[in-house]
């Protein structure tokens, strides 16, 4: 069956725009009222790896552009203060390009390492612009729930990006 | 084709300076949105209510299955401790049953003394009951979103409640939604006082769990287990809501565990006092800082705040009496939550 140009288009503009749009439900799905014990909410944690992901793999996909979006509608959202979150995202994803060559090609277990890395100090620079904008220190310990949560939902959700990648972003 | 080429031969070095320079673009775009959140202009606050007003069915929809596997688990704990509940709560019943006497015989007490003494009663309290749709709870913010806004009454400055005890205050409304900041956030500011010494504090939080006890007298005689409340200083709660407990005296840090469970949030009840608070918003102050419409407040406010020091509430009374104008005085004090 030959599709139309109109239909061709719609599609590969939805199948373009899985990674913004699979970043912001997982915004959405940080905001519920999970009640996890210690944690609260997950709020930006899944978040900060779409972006190392889709960053990584994805860079045409996951623009510096979709990515202060994201961070804009994550703060709007009440998610981390005002600014924190875009800040944050931005220094996550340039750290991801500035070393995606060297990533490229690499076993899980190396990109894992590299994010539980990169995840450390988006979520070390996400307490400190909360304290320099509050001038006080907020508790360290739920930043630290929020960053080994991030460390253990990395290889399922990876995992997750993975399929929906082979599935619905086949390289040409 | 010429000139098609010379066009794309002149686009080409803008893109090249675009690309190259895009990333600092959208970094000082993104430190300029940090700047403008912490001066909280009225535009942010507006976008993010628009924002959360929008999302709001979605959030309520999606919301909902999650509320109804959590209490299918929660119904089924509390079937399996049934028993053990049962018993200890007719034990309490026999502890509230002598309470509610007395209770009655003070009501009684104090009726007479009201009349004595002339007594203007509160102000009728007015209540919303509204569900949680949204938890922001994490390790940055700590604010809930509820389905309930303007169209239904909710205004800001309002105490949200649980049947335990205070829960936060109402920080941003929209049409449909509104944004409860909690007792625990970073910016929660809330007078109180320790039921048992009478003595008052700011409960401050941080974040964590258990908000801090700051502004106490040196020689504070506090234990674990002591309860606080709202002294009603600053117009912002009425005073005597019940806020927690005492859990943690440790080398002049004083934590507080709050009443209400703000890890398991499902239903907020927001209670309007009519109380007007001194927050710069409510009074609408300007960007200068100053409204002169508003020097009444400010002057009863420093008559209120400062009346265990007679020299300072004279002089503010003085300073009254000299302003032009004469504004009347309404109620107001220093704030609560913000």
């Amino acid at each position: 069956m030959i599709r139309s140009p109109f239909w061709q288009r719609v599609d590969k503009w939805s199948r373009s725009s899985v990674p913004v749009g699979f970043t912001l439900f997982l915004l959405l799905l940080g905001l519920l009222p999970w009640h996890l014990p210690e944690l609260g909410t997950i709020g930006i944690s899944l978040v900060v790896i779409s972006v190392f992901y889709w960053g990584l793999k994805k860079p045409q996909l996951m623009t510096p552009w979709s990515v202060l979006v994201i961070g804009l509608i994550g703060d709007l959202l009440g998610v981390t203060p005002m600014g924190v979150g875009t800040v944050s995202l931005l220094l996550l994803y340039a750290i991801v390009r500035s070393q995606a060559r060297a990533l490229r090609n690499m076993p899980f277990l190396v990109i894992w390492g590299a994010f539980i890395l990169m995840a450390f100090i988006t979520i070390l620079v996400s307490w400190l612009l909360t304290a320099a904008t509050d001038v006080h220190f907020p508790d360290i310990k739920p930043a630290i729930f929020l960053y080994l949560f991030d460390i253990v939902c990395y290889p399922p959700l990876s995992y997750v990006f993975d399929r929906l990648q082979r599935s619905l972003l086949p390289e040409k | 084709m010429k000139q098609r080429a010379s066009t794309i031969g002149a686009a080409s070095p803008v893109k090249i300076w675009l690309q190259r320079f895009a990333f600092v673009l959208l970094l000082t775009i993104a430190f300029m949105t940090l700047l403008i959140g912490k001066a909280d202009t009225v535009a942010v606050s507006r976008a993010r209510m628009a924002l959360i007003d929008a999302l709001a069915p979605l959030l309520e929809a999606v919301s909902t299955p999650i509320q109804t596997v959590r209490r299918t688990a929660v119904d089924v704990t509390d079937y399996l401790h049934l028993a053990d509940e049962n018993r200890a709560l007719k034990a309490q019943n026999q502890t509230l049953m002598e309470w509610q006497r007395v209770a009655r015989e003070l009501q009684a007490q104090n009726e007479s003394l009201r009349g004595l003494l002339r007594f203007t009663p509160d102000p009728s309290a007015s209540f919303i009951t509204a569900p949680i749709i949204a938890d922001t709870s994490s390790g940055f913010v700590r604010s809930v979103v509820i389905l309930a806004g303007t169209r239904d009454g909710v205004s800001k400055g309002q105490a949200a409640m649980t049947g335990a005890g205070l829960v936060g205050r109402v920080l941003e409304v929209g049409n449909r939604a509104s944004r409860v900041l909690l007792l625990t956030d970073i910016n929660a500011r809330v007078p109180v006082i320790i039921e048992r010494t009478r003595d008052q504090a700011v409960m401050s939080g941080d974040n964590s769990a258990l908000p801090e006890l700051r502004y106490l007298p040196r020689d504070v005689d506090i234990k674990v287990g002591d309860r606080i409340v709202t002294s009603g200083a600053g117009g912002a709660f009425p005073p005597g809501l019940p806020v927690g407990e005492v859990s943690e005296v440790n080398a002049g840090h004083i934590r507080v565990q709050p009443l209400a469970d703000l890890t398991r949030l499902e239903y907020l009840r927001l209670v309007n006092y009519s109380l007007p608070g001194i927050l710069k918003s409510d009074l609408n102050i300007d960007a200068s800082g100053y409204d002169p419409n508003q020097q009444g407040i400010l002057d009863s406010l420093l008559t209120r705040s400062s009346d265990a020091d007679g020299s300072v509430a004279k002089a503010a009374a003085k300073k009254k009496a000299a302003s032009a104008g004469g504004n009347k005085a309404s109620r107001a004090g220093p704030a609560g939550s913000e």
